[in-house]
This record gives C-alpha cells, structure tokens and sequence, in this order.
C-alpha cells in the first residue's frame, strides 16, 4: 500500500508528538524491599549508609580493644556514637549514618551504646518531670546513668573526577574509637567506596 | 514552480498586520482575488499568532512584580505561568523567587531539583532534536548553563546560613569548586566569562570556608579566585575586591606556605598589616541590583510569491499598462507561501545602579567592590551560544521548507496547511533565568559587637541614591554574618 504524501507527513507528526511526550511518561510508584539496592543518581544513599555501617561495625567489633577491654575489665564495654563529619560534595543525612552505626553495635550485643547528647537531654527532661509527677515506687532517680567508655568519631570524606559524562565518586569514610578517659584511640576504620556513573549523550 | 520574486521584510507581527492591511485595502483595485483570498485566511491565523508570547514576554508581569518591591505579588505571578514538573528554567526561577521571599528550605528544594534535571539533561533526545526541526528550539528541554548553574551554590550557601546549617553550606561550596574547577596552568585557554564568574565563585566559597575555619579549602579558593582576578585584571580590567590579596594573605600564613607569603608582599608592600586588620572582619554583605539581559525574539517573515515565468511581473507590466508607469497598481503575483524564521537576540534590562555604599552605625560610609558582573557574563554566554543558535535556525528553515515543498507537491491545500504549521510553530527561543541581578556588590568590614543594624545604599553613575535599605544584623551572632541586599531597581 502507497500512503499519500499527506498521511506520510500526518505520521510524521504523530510519531514525534509520541517521541517528545515519551519523555514526559506519567510516574509510576511501586514499593520494593527496603533491603534492595537502588542506585539512581549515583550520589551516597542508603544502600551506602547501611553497608558502611555494617562492615565498619564488623570490622571494630571483630578487633583485638574489645577482647583486651573484657578481659581487662570483666565486662562490655559502653559507647556513645559521637559526630561524624560530612566533608563530601553531598548532602548526607550523617543522621542515618550514625543510627546505622548505633544499631549496628547495640545488635552485635557485645558492646553497650548510651544516648546521644541530644537524646540525653530529653531523657533528662522527663527524669526530671518525674520527680515531681511519678509516684516512689516507679520514679527513675537522677545521677544513675552509665557513662561511656568510648566515644566514636569520624568523617565522610569525597574525591570526584569526571569528563564527557562519565563521572567518578570515591567516598572514603573514617572512624575513630576513642577512649574517653585517656584520649587513647582504641580503633580506626576505614571504608572506600568507588562508584562509576555512566551516562549517554543520546537518547531515542 | 518558480520563485520568480522574494519580497523580504524584517518587522514584528504588529506592522506584518499592518502590511495586510494594506494589502487587502486595495484588493479590489488589483483584481487578484484568488491570492488574496489567502492572504484573508492568513491574516486571520496571524491574529491568532500574535496571542503567543515568548518566554521573555510571559515573565514580564513577574519581573514588574519585582521592579516596585512585590515580590510575594511576582510569586502569585509566577505560579500562573504553566509550566512541566521537569522544567529546568522553572525550577530556577521558582528557586531564585523562593530565595528572595525567604522561603530558604523550598529554594534549597528547587535548586536540588535544578541540579539533578541539569545532569539528566546531559543525555539529549534525538526525537525531542527532531522534533524541534520541525517546530522551533521551544520544545527542546532548557538546558541551561555552567554561568547559570554556577548561581545555584552561591544561593543555596545564602539558604543554607540563612537556616543555620553551616556544614551544608559547606558541602555546598565544595561542590560548587568541583563542579566549576579552575586550572590555573591554563588560564590563557580560559574564556573571559569563565575568568569572570569562576574568579567570584572562588572567592565567595573562600569567604565561607574561611568563615568556618576550613583553612586548606580556603587557601585553595583564595589562591584561585586572586590568580582570576589578576588575570582578569590585565587582560580585559576586571577590578579584584579589594580584600582578597588580605584574606588570601592571611591564609597563606595560617597555612604556613612560605612562597606565598615572600611573594605577596611584594606586590601589595601593606598586604601584612591590611591582612591584620581585615581579620576582625566579621560582616560580608552581598549586594544585588537590576536584572541580567534577557532574549528577545526576532522575527522575520519573508512572504514568497509565485510567478510562472521569470519575466512574468514585466511582461504585465507592459501588457496591462503600456509603460505607463503612473497608471501602475500592484504585481499580479501569486502568494507561494510565508517564511517565517524566528531567533533570539540579547536586550539590556538597564540598571540605575553603578556602585553601593554601606554605612556603619556611627556614619562611616564604606564603598563596594564589584564581585561579579553578570550583565557582561550573560552577553558572552549569549556570544557563546549564538553560533549554535543560528545554525540550528538554518537547519530548521530548510527542513520546513523540506516538508513544505512536499506537501505543495501533493496538493495545495496541504501545503497551505504545512506552511501554517510552519509558520505558527517558529517562535524565538527566549528562554533565560532573567530574574538574575545584573551586578553582584560585595562589601566586608567589622561591626562592634551589638550593632543591630547597618545601612545600605545603591547609588547611580552621579553618586545619587537609588534606594536606600535598612539591614538587620544579629547583635549576639559570635562569627561572620553572611548578609544578601536585593535592589531591584
């Protein structure tokens, strides 16, 4: 069948009013297992946050201050997850780094961890509310807490290099364990992760 | 089909009215019905064209919005204009709008999203390129440029201090320096534009890390941003900010780079004892006025006739009048068809603003230097992008003309339907973040502790005011206070 010069070019037409509204497809939502891997922009996420946070806590767990902390003290030792400093490119919810981190080490049950100072302060506030409003027999008292033992620390650092849409992202994160009464460091950590993000220069 | 003449005419829609008009005053008098007929039909269509305004054109009632101060009346404004969910431009200005109306968070928003559509857009649609052969450059996704997304940091620091939230300031200026780096072995293959917004951006990202004691980060930006400046300086008189061989100083020494600090002295003979002094600093405002050159469109309609013969019009000439020159009407020409090809060209937005003074509580008047001067940025990025600009408009010409030249072929009705088509989907590519300030004024100093307040004035080229603004200071704040003054005027 010959078309006609007028529906060759109506086709035309069509089939590129198709082409430019493909790129504007109507979005789609769908729950996936919070568990899975899903790298988007390439940027840190939370596939990152969680494995860092697993294999560092490993890793410090796994060393030699902790066994020579038990048999030196016949117990767990305490820690409080202190700051970890964002000196990326990238906005990272250090927040979510650091709760990683948390459960990480209160999972592993061979080490206990102490509220944060911010938590502290509302725990406080409440401990205080009690003494007035709770009754004898279920009132918290005041200047019971556990003192950590150690504190850890650390920073995200970033190092990017691209060309001609090819980009790479090396993100080196450091923690230090340190010992609160004498300032020793009683463990540092390291983890790198490197990540290649491609992208074409065309498109249909 | 012959073209036997091309009538060319360089005029706004307007006066191409105006121009049928005439024609179809004297419709009776010439006696060629059939054309004209035609031309009725199109005359109609170009009423109906007129109501398409440019990008330019439909953000006039916002940037008149901001001229008298308004700016929650420019929001109402912007938001009626229809925009896609992934619109560069739109996530620009929205974010630039939300800045201003101190909206901090939903700025910041913006702006990420800005950033993120910016490096989608990196991977270009060969059916949206194809698409616009045959439209115009419109329906091509905006996808802005380095100048432009260089703003994107220097806002989000202002949103980012305005909350509280240094480290993500800082985050923010470390991406601004990698994604906008600055090869100092290569300033000579370095373009003027780029000397100029890079050698600013690298000083605003050294102010902040100095600010917040990231020394090996503020020694990098100071060193890039003076190396600019002087560069700039010699080759096409861009001033350097009068604190920045201080401050770069200063750093050296706190990062004992014992080069630098032989060097600097000098060139600048003061340059230890200025540095001293300037360390007290504790206030850094950045002053703002007029708005960037925009794009306006241009458009140029080529109404081409059709004649059977090359010598055609003289021979009726002859015929109808016998050389009678005074008894000559019109040309018995048959209308083949209208081109219409449409372009951008750059337009000052003209600012009454030629420095600021900043005045201290006691009445010590301190004058700006200028940091940035986007007017002169936008106009090279225009140069820049010009070149691309026009071939493409050559490329899409002759591909209308290409579909056209078929559709007449077949029937022509048809091909009165693809010059239509053609004609009504030309339009010029205005598109620009023109909410942009044309100049960027920096002025530093130290204000005592309790000082609440600091005044502001824009002057013209004559030293009058041009407005004057009243600016809070946090009297307790213990470190810099990081300040942006809009003068809109």
């Amino acid at each position: 069948m010959k078309l006609s010069v007028q529906a060759k070019l109506l086709s035309l037409m069509a089939v590129l009013a198709l082409a430019g509204a493909w790129g504007c497809a109507t979005r789609t939502i769908s729950r996936i297992d919070p568990g899975a891997q899903v790298d988007l922009s390439g940027d840190w996420n939370d596939t990152d946050s969680h494995l860092v946070s697993q294999e560092m806590i490993s890793d410090c767990l796994g060393s030699p201050w902790l066994v020579n902390y038990v048999k030196k003290t016949s117990k767990n030792p305490t820690i409080i997850a202190g700051s970890i400093l964002n000196k990326s490119m990238e906005h990272i919810a250090t927040d979510v780094f650091l709760m990683d981190i948390e459960r990480a080490m209160i999972n592993s049950g061979t080490v206990e961890v102490v509220a944060s100072n911010v938590e502290r302060g509302e725990v406080r506030q409440e401990k205080a509310d009690q003494q007035v409003n709770a009754s004898p027999e279920t009132l918290k008292k005041m200047g019971m807490e556990e003192g950590a033992d150690f504190m850890l620390i650390g920073q995200i650092n970033q190092i990017n290099d691209s060309e001609e849409g090819k980009q790479l992202k090396y993100y080196q994160v450091d923690l230090t364990l340190v010992n609160i009464e004498t300032n020793v460091k009683a463990w540092l950590g390291q983890k790198k992760i490197k990540k290649y993000i491609g992208q074409g220069k065309f498109q249909p | 089909m012959s073209i036997g003449r091309v009538l060319s005419f360089k005029f706004s829609v307007r006066s191409y009215r105006m121009f049928l008009s005439h024609r179809l005053k004297n419709f009776h008098n010439c006696g060629l019905r059939t054309a004209n007929l035609k031309l009725v039909w199109l005359f109609t269509f170009f009423l109906f064209l007129e109501g398409c305004a440019t990008y330019s054109q439909k953000m006039l009632p916002i940037r008149d919005s901001l001229l008298t101060g308004d700016v929650t009346l420019a929001v109402q404004n912007f938001k009626k204009i229809p925009a896609s969910k992934d619109d560069l431009l739109h996530m620009l200005q929205e974010g630039y709008l939300d800045n201003l109306s101190g909206d901090w968070q939903s700025s910041n928003d913006a702006f990420d999203a800005a950033e993120k559509r910016y490096e989608e857009l990196y991977t270009i649609s060969i059916s949206n390129e194809a698409f616009s052969l045959l439209t115009s450059d419109n329906s091509r996704p905006y996808r802005s440029n380095e100048q432009e997304m260089a703003l994107i940091p220097y806002y989000r620091i202002f949103n980012y201090v305005q909350l509280g939230k240094y480290p993500d300031a800082l985050v923010e200026a470390r991406k601004a320096n990698d994604k906008h780096k600055v090869d100092l072995s290569q300033l000579d293959k370095m373009s003027e534009k780029d000397i100029r917004f890079k050698a600013f951006l690298n000083y605003y990202t050294g102010l902040l890390f100095a600010s917040q004691g990231e020394s090996n980060d503020a020694m990098v930006s100071f060193r890039n941003a003076f190396k600019l400046y002087q560069w700039g300086n010699t080759h096409f008189g861009l001033p350097m900010p009068r604190w920045l061989p201080g401050d770069y100083y200063r750093t050296a020494i706190n990062m004992d780079l014992k080069d630098e600090v032989r060097l600097l002295p000098k060139t600048y003979p003061d340059i230890a004892s200025r540095a001293a002094q300037d360390q007290r600093q504790n206030l850094v405002l950045f002053l703002e006025s007029g708005f960037v050159p925009y794009r306006e469109g241009v458009d140029i309609f080529l109404p081409i006739y059709k004649t059977d013969k090359n010598d055609e019009a003289a021979r009726y000439y002859r015929d109808t009048y016998s050389g009678n020159i005074y008894a000559y009407q019109t040309k018995p020409a048959k209308l083949d068809q209208f081109l219409r090809i449409s372009f951008p060209k750059i337009a000052p937005f003209p600012s009454a603003v030629a420095s600021c003074q900043l005045f201290l509580p006691n009445g010590t008047p301190l004058r700006s230097e200028n940091g940035l001067d986007l007017a002169r940025v936008t106009d090279l990025q225009f140069k820049q992008d010009l070149g691309d600009i026009l071939l493409r408009t050559l490329i899409r010409t002759l591909a209308k003309q290409g579909t056209l030249k078929s559709a007449q072929d077949k029937s022509s009705g048809l091909g009165a339907l693809v010059n239509i088509f053609n004609v009504a989907t030309e339009q010029a590519d205005t598109r620009s973040w023109l909410l942009l300030p044309e100049r960027i004024d920096l002025v530093k100093t130290s204000v005592p502790a309790g000082t609440n307040q600091v005044t502001v004035r824009f002057l013209d080229s004559n030293g009058m005011v041009v407005e004057q603004k009243s600016v809070p200071l946090n009297p307790s704040a213990g470190g810099l206070q990081w300040i942006s003054v809009r003068c809109f005027k």
